[in-house]
């Protein structure tokens, strides 16, 4: 019994001496040298942030900063153990654009509705049709009326698009050119070759369209041309909403604008490029309506 | 992978080619290639690998449809190499197999291959000695059509091309990668988390699963055998390709040169397009998602959807640990969804119904074949997500069917031109059945290795017509040297051509060429480690020339038979407070010898040394009876000698006797040995090893009416080394440090 429990003591000590090694490595560990990046998240939010929070913690207990600010946050990680690049994508897996990598839709499907965000990129994508793949082609109806004329109020919001962006680079020049070609459009549109609808929305906005847009051209400080815009866009929505565009349209709304009050503009992109503040404030507002 | 990088990103510049009309086709394009051993780094810790021209994969060879290949092997080696080109339809002894088209290429030898290209399309090539593809040597073969020919497609051959080539890699030797294997060791399934353990299977109120799947003797199932720590496109695990604007179309050149992966091919930018596999021109077929098996290749294409954008085009291996990505265009990187974990234990309920007693395999009238239907689909969530309660059984098993993820399978290739064989030919039918027993690692045709059959003789211009059934539990990649079969895939005329062909479980293919090319040819699985347990055929031409470079073929016959003979070494010993206790195995296909001990730390315990020499018989192996030695001694001091339940009197004092026997595997894994020694002794035994308690715990036990009997529980530490402790009816209890080779 005595070599016995001999034995054991010898065996029991070499143990927990082989436990300790094991264990050794995760513990040293010295002093770390953090990096601080500052990236940009589509859907930065206090709701979301400790969902990204979860998704970046597993990576050597990397940190994300948000203080609240449009689209920005800042990474404080060990560079020695994890990168920038592959915190991002961590991010983006959980479900969240980011400015290196953009989410798989599955990933953003299953976020929970509060955290949804209007996606940027993705409504850009084009439609490819496969040249390789004998697809039925579609039917072209033809009848009295005049369908393949098309949409006969896109060369409309064509220039007004092209008058935001000129507003969106502060260029009052190019924006008062795109009124005059605006105008120009405004009066070319023939209205009976238009559905009954259409036709209707056009004929009870067309007057106050045309003489907000006269007003616009007439101005040569972008300031001006921007308070105009602020009183032309609404009754855009209304046109836009008629027309059918043959892309889907995004009524975005900045808070800001107009002193505080707030203002509207379409834009053909879900990003988000603010008309009213040029470089500024290029990034604030949101996609309130998607029209398609 | 460190070693490398200008080397290879200098061969990634170059794998922007234009198809163009090649000017003079009947030309000799030459290469060089130097065989050499490096290091690489593609975990953070340096192993030795394979490189050819200090790259790996090894350098794309191009050639244009007419040209003559000159390829001149350095072996640079301190062992023999042989170069295979997988796909190529050329002579016999331009082949590469070591000992069946050539002897192997001796340290320090150059070699020249020499034949001419008379195919196009994408095929790659390896290193067909031992076990050298699995460090490195692979890489793309790219065959060029003529701009005159008339099979060019617009739209498809003059589009950019990048060829890929897909692989794996462990830190581990390869040479320990197939020990493990034939030793049945669960490390690779710990590290994958497929343990499929007693406690996992209560936690997910799957026991009854569990239980019902070692009664039938089944292991823990996994869709693939090995643990990979990366895996490659063209050597990187993460590469971009930026040259591609939005609206560009690219066909990607995708060769699978893993030892013994399936990937899964997505794409994040859209449908992927097939336009051709094993180099052979299909028509087009748009798919979600498709599977590559080990060593087939695909031509597929893939769109840029949008501009500033690059979308990940990715491989996940088929057990979804890992995966390997590259990124088409420029800009932010459009993501694709890692693909869920497999659900093991619906996995291990499928099994259990589709296996019988018997340990055959019972397809339940489904009559499966061309990969249509999955069996493994059951394990996969984002297809089981979609499926209602009222889907049938039948129906869960046809992913196309029950999910709107369109999934590549053998039926909907179809060949863009004529293929049919010549009627008037004399046809010849093999039946074969791919056969295996995963818990002893033996793969096998008709339960025969290659060591343990002739060589089939064929007549040139008759017609070869295979009909493969698989049996066994796993898929297998069947690849034919030197021809182009036809999958018999239902559309006629235009049944596509192959030469590799993936046989799932319960499925049942036919295939049919024409014996046109003489020789002798190799018909394998392409799954590394099976083709080296002797997963194969030989196709032989009768009067054929005799090939030049052997001077003694049959001596060189013995030589490739050795592989799958040869005996798989394991050994573990656990030095423990009562003692030593281990055993020594020595394991090929049919034999084993194995020997176990215990060595006490004193007389009154003794020590004891038991041998045994048995033979595996029958499909399963299920029986082994066997001839032993025992000797073993103690001093127990006034105590007699003990009787054993049959009354005789026990010799466990002092023994030295021979014996023979028999060991049986029953339901649940228990192996029931008797055994007679040759004073008449008898002894019958009970044990059961490996009782997957946790993920890391293990329980054996075993009892004999010598009134012996042993309990023991271990914690598997790391490979080699784990924690046991147990108690023995003769040497007490005991906790001790074990490790195992």
């Amino acid at each position: 019994m005595y070599y016995f429990f001999l034995r054991y003591s010898v065996v029991g000590v070499a143990f927990v001496f082989a436990a300790f090694l094991l264990w050794l490595p995760s513990m040293s560990s010295a002093q770390n040298k953090l990096s601080t990046d500052t990236v940009s998240i589509s859907g930065l939010s206090e709701a979301s942030k400790p969902v990204m929070q979860k998704a970046i913690s597993m990576h050597s207990g990397a940190q994300l900063n948000w203080s609240g600010g449009q689209g920005k946050a800042q990474l404080v990680y060990d560079g020695r153990k994890t990168s920038r690049s592959t915190l991002l994508k961590s991010i983006a897996l959980a479900g969240f654009d980011n400015s290196d990598y953009l989410a798989p839709d599955e990933a953003y499907q299953n976020l929970p509705a509060a955290l949804r965000y209007e996606r940027v990129r993705k409504a850009k994508w084009a439609i490819i049709t496969n040249p390789l793949i004998k697809t039925p082609q579609a039917v072209i109806l033809t009848g009295t009326t005049n369908n393949l004329e098309g949409a006969p109020l896109d060369k409309v919001i064509d220039f007004y698009l092209k008058m935001k962006d000129a507003l969106v680079s502060t260029d009052s020049k190019a924006a008062s050119k795109a009124g005059a070609e605006m105008l120009s459009s405004i009066k070319a549109v023939k209205v009976n070759n238009m559905p009954v609808n259409m036709a209707n929305d056009w004929n009870n906005n067309r007057q106050q369209l045309e003489s907000a847009v006269q007003n616009l051209t007439k101005e040569v400080n972008t300031d001006a041309q921007r308070q105009l815009f602020m009183s032309l866009s609404p009754i855009m929505l209304k046109i836009a909403k008629a027309a059918g565009y043959q892309e889907p349209l995004y009524y975005q709304f900045c808070p800001m604008a107009n002193n505080g009050k707030g203002a509207n503009w379409i834009s053909q992109f879900a990003e988000i490029k603010n008309p009213y503040y040029g470089s500024m404030m290029l990034n604030c507002g949101q996609t309130v309506e998607t029209i398609k | 992978m460190k070693f490398n990088k200008p080397l290879a990103w200098a061969a990634s510049l170059c794998l922007y080619i234009l198809n163009l009309p090649a000017v003079n086709a009947q030309k000799v394009v030459k290469y060089d290639l130097y065989v050499k051993d490096t290091l690489v780094n593609f975990t953070g810790k340096s192993k030795r690998a394979i490189a050819i021209n200090g790259q790996i994969p090894m350098p794309t060879l191009t050639f244009t449809e007419g040209d003559t290949a000159e390829i001149v092997v350095h072996n640079l080696l301190n062992e023999p190499t042989a170069l295979h080109w997988h796909g190529l339809i050329l002579p016999n002894k331009e082949d590469g197999v070591p000992y069946l088209t050539q002897m192997p290429i001796k340290p320090g030898e150059a070699y020249t291959y020499r034949f001419p290209i008379k195919q196009n399309g994408t095929h790659w090539y390896h290193s067909h000695y031992g076990l050298q593809e699995q460090i490195g040597m692979y890489g793309s073969m790219i065959l060029n059509k003529r701009g005159d020919d008339s099979t060019f497609r617009k739209g498809i051959d003059d589009l950019p091309t990048i060829p890929l080539i897909l692989s794996e890699w462990t830190d581990m030797k390869p040479e320990t990668v197939h020990r493990l294997l034939h030793n049945a060791s669960d490390w690779f399934a710990i590290r994958k988390g497929a343990t499929q353990s007693y406690v996992e299977a209560i936690k997910q109120k799957q026991l009854g699963t569990k239980l019902k799947n070692e009664w039938k003797r089944m292991m823990a199932m996994d869709v693939s055998d090995v643990y990979y720590d990366k895996f490659l496109m063209n050597g990187y695990a993460e590469s971009s390709f930026k040259n591609l604007k939005a609206g560009d179309r690219v066909r990607l050149r995708i060769s699978n040169g893993g030892a013994s992966t399936y990937f899964w091919l997505r794409y994040a930018g859209g449908k992927i397009t097939v336009v051709a596999s094993d180099g052979n021109d299909v028509e087009p077929v748009e798919v979600d998602r498709m599977m590559i098996a080990v060593s087939e290749t695909y031509d597929v294409i893939v769109t840029i959807p949008a501009a500033g954008t690059a979308f990940e085009f990715m491989a996940t291996s088929e057990d979804r640990i890992r995966s390997a990505s590259m990124f088409l265009g420029d800009g932010v990187k459009q993501l694709i969804a890692p693909l869920p974990r497999l659900n093991y234990f619906a996995g291990m309920n499928m099994m259990n119904s589709m296996m019988k007693m018997n340990g055959d395999l019972d397809d339940m009238g489904m009559n499966m074949s061309l990969n249509q239907m999955d069996m493994n689909a059951v394990m996969y969530p984002e297809i089981t997500g979609a499926v209602s309660k009222e889907t049938s059984t039948t129906d869960l098993y046809s992913p196309n069917k029950v999910s709107s993820i369109k999934t590549l399978n053998y039926a909907m290739l179809q060949a863009s031109s004529n293929t049919t064989l010549p009627a008037q030919a004399p046809a010849k039918e093999y039946k074969f059945t791919l056969t295996g027993n995963m818990n002893r690692y033996v793969w096998s045709i008709d339960n025969r290795v290659i060591s343990e059959t002739e060589k089939i003789p064929v007549k040139k211009g008759e017609t070869l017509r295979l009909v493969l059934y698989n049996n066994s539990m796993m898929r297998h990649p069947m690849h034919l040297h030197g021809h182009d079969f036809r999958i018999l895939n239902g559309k006629g005329k235009y049944a596509p051509l192959k030469n590799v062909i993936d046989v799932m479980p319960m499925e049942t293919d036919t295939l049919e060429f024409r014996a046109n090319n003489e020789g002798d040819w190799f018909f394998h699985c392409h799954i590394l480690y099976h083709m080296m347990s002797g997963m194969g055929r030989i196709f032989s031409y009768t009067d054929a020339e005799p090939n030049p470079l052997f001077p003694s073929p049959e001596k060189a016959y013995q030589k490739l038979k050795a592989d799958d003979r040869m005996a798989h070494f394991m050994a573990r010993n656990d030095f423990a407070t009562n003692g030593n206790d281990g055993e020594a195995m020595l394991q090929n296909t049919r034999y084993s010898l194995a020997t176990e001990w215990r060595l006490g730390y004193n007389d009154m315990h003794g020590y004891e040394i038991e041998t045994h020499f048995g033979r595996y018989i029958g499909k399963m192996q299920w029986l082994m009876p066997f001839i032993g030695f025992d000797h073993r001694y103690r001093d127990m001091g006034d105590e007699g000698p003990e009787k054993n339940l049959f009354g005789q009197i026990n010799t466990k004092n002092k023994r030295t006797q021979f014996s023979f026997g028999a060991a049986y595997t029953l339901p649940m894994l228990l192996i029931a040995q008797a055994e007679v020694y040759h004073d008449g002794n008898v002894r019958v035994q009970l044990m059961r090893e490996d009782i997957p308690v946790a993920k890391r715990m293990r329980a054996d036990f075993m009892i004999n009416t010598d009134k012996e009997y042993m309990a023991g529980l271990s914690y598997i530490v790391t490979r080699n080394m784990g924690l046991k402790t147990h108690y023995d009816s003769d040497m007490g209890w005991g906790i001790g440090l074990s490790l195992n080779y």
